[in-house]
């Protein structure tokens, strides 16, 4: 089983975590720089300790995260981050250019040396109020954006594109993926649709911010669909991504977590785009079922659902191994937890170290 | 409804040629496979032009294109631009080759795959311009063998169709057709107004 670190970037000033669009009367510059240098730590660190990936996403108008084109981060990354690969999960796909992202992600490629991982997101609902698109298209954006992209990267001839929603006169992009037939595809898996989806089109999926009961039939129904396709999806097609912490002690590290404000999803800061969402029929066919993912929890109720993985080593280690008896996931994809300073270093460090090294047997 | 636009009329040697017209104006002759029917397509693209509409029946392209120049002639059409669709589209471009004819540009929708000993090298020096349409749902080589066989011409992917462009995503169709035969290459560089409140 492989490990990344997922980093935010979250904003480290004084401001509220539970308002959406964030006023930009909280923010600092200085606080902002201190952020983006912290978050730098942190991947550097992963990387040096042999976290397999590092990864980025993409965030708008929040603390939660300065990261609105994690293309520009994961450019920094390539570089900053020398071994690991180099996970953008990913970009708002429909809210953005379809051409730009393939270029943006075949940079990114070139830049890293083929060490990219190209999740490819229908986002938080929220996103779809940020550049203005009707989240009722989202599924249709998605869907008409990933074909044109996986064209981009592949077709070795100029192209045009008369889509629905996109239209293209020419498209030959330069530079080209560096892995080829082009770097490994990932998308949310959450939703029924979602899966069946990912599976039609040998995608791998992710889980982010769910609980393992949910992922584990999620993951069900995906590889049942993978199975009516035609293939077999591997551990790697499956990703799994929680909060962590670890410390020396279980004690020490509850104790860091206790510090943890509760997680509110970012579309239910604001109740009018929640309910907007909600009308616009964005959540699908399981529609409940997407709105436990997201409730308000205590942070016991938070570990035995596996949203959050926290103790010392041998405690972290049996999380993630029931973790992995019940996706099969092969990749866990892990968000800070507390942004701690030292401790939260040793906790990266400690996880590499000491957990890591028996995930590899998993 | 479409069926409803378009009138049924007869021409060529004999009048024994049958063909499909709606609208007026500059004129666009389409051929399509044999027993083809107008389409969605051909009625948009009737709203601003005269549409013609030829089904290349049985019988080599190059005799179905020599039939439909005919008749064209006979029409009194001295110039115009030409679409050919599905298996179509080899008449239409053996009519495109033709050097009495004055056509302005060429669209192949969807073309079938190429058959009856085309002739690559005449292609190749085809003068017009050519825009190759092929739907992403066509399971068939035919988009990538036509473009092979016209390295000069304009390639577009039309997204969610398979091989009957036209009846599948029509206002798609009729608008890149439409853009193409009034620009021709200039079509490349978009004039459409990105203004959202003046």
């Amino acid at each position: 089983m492989k490990a990344s670190l997922f980093c935010t970037a979250r904003y480290m000033g004084a401001a509220p975590h539970d308002i959406w669009p964030l006023s930009g009367e909280y923010y600092s510059g200085d606080a902002a720089v201190r952020s983006m240098q912290t978050t730098f730590d942190q991947f550097r660190c992963a990387d040096e300790f042999g976290f397999d990936w590092v990864t980025v996403a993409e965030h708008h108008y929040s603390g939660f995260s300065l990261t609105p084109n994690p293309m520009v981060m994961a450019g920094a990354l390539s570089q900053l981050v020398r071994r690991a690969k180099i996970a953008v999960l990913g970009p708002t796909l429909p809210i953005l250019n379809p051409v730009r992202v393939a270029e943006e992600f075949a940079m990114l490629d070139t830049m890293s040396g083929g060490r990219l991982v190209a999740g490819m997101m229908r986002g938080t609902p929220n996103e779809y109020v940020t550049y203005n698109i009707n989240p009722s298209e989202s599924r249709e954006r998605f869907a008409e954006a990933l074909h044109l992209i996986r064209r981009a990267w592949t077709e070795t001839r100029p192209f045009g594109w008369l889509g629905r929603y996109y239209q293209y006169r020419t498209i030959s992009i330069w530079p080209r993926p560096v892995q080829q037939p082009h770097p490994p595809l990932y998308m949310s898996g959450s939703s029924p649709e979602a899966g069946e989806f990912a599976a039609k089109n040998r995608i791998g999926i992710g889980f982010a911010f769910t609980t393992v009961p949910l992922a584990k039939s999620a993951v069900k129904h995906y590889r049942a669909c993978a199975r009516d396709a035609g293939w077999e999806p591997a551990a790697d097609d499956v990703i799994y991504r929680a909060m962590f912490h670890v410390a020396d002690t279980d004690d020490e590290a509850f104790a860091d977590m206790s510090t943890l404000p509760p997680r509110i999803s970012l579309v239910d800061q604001n109740k009018a785009i929640a309910e907007g969402v909600r009308q616009s029929g964005y959540y699908g066919a399981d529609a409940a079922a997407q709105q436990q993912r997201t409730l308000r929890r205590e942070l016991a109720d938070r570990i035995e659902l596996g949203q959050v993985i926290v103790g010392g080593p041998d405690t972290v280690l049996a999380q993630v191994r029931h973790i992995r008896d019940e996706l099969g996931a092969g990749v866990l994809d892990l968000v800070v937890g507390a942004q701690l300073g030292e401790r939260t270093l040793h906790s990266i460090e400690l996880f590499g170290t000491k957990v890591l090294p028996c995930m590899r047997e998993l | 409804m479409t069926e409803g636009i378009f009138a049924q009329r007869w021409a060529g040697e004999d009048r024994h040629l049958p063909y499909c017209e709606a609208g007026s104006g500059e004129t666009i002759v389409a051929i399509v496979g044999d027993g083809g029917r107008p389409t969605r397509a051909h009625a948009l693209l009737g709203e601003r032009r005269r549409v013609i509409v030829f089904a290349a029946n049985n019988g080599s392209p190059r005799e179905a294109a020599r039939r439909v120049g005919a008749a064209v002639m006979v029409l009194g059409i001295e110039r115009f631009d030409l679409m050919g669709e599905g298996a179509g589209a080899a008449a239409a471009m053996w009519l495109a080759l033709a050097p009495e004819v004055d056509i302005g540009s060429v669209v192949l929708a969807a073309p079938a795959s190429v058959l009856g000993g085309l002739p690559d090298d005449a292609f190749r020096e085809m003068q017009r311009p050519v825009l190759v349409l092929s739907g992403t749902k066509d399971q068939s080589d035919a988009g990538d063998r036509w473009r092979a066989l016209l390295p000069d011409c304009h390639f577009m992917f039309v997204y969610d169709a398979g091989p009957a462009i036209g009846a599948e995503r029509p206002e798609a169709l009729a608008f890149i057709a439409r853009e193409f035969f009034e620009r021709r290459d200039l079509f490349l560089v978009s004039r459409e107004n990105g203004m959202v409140f003046p």
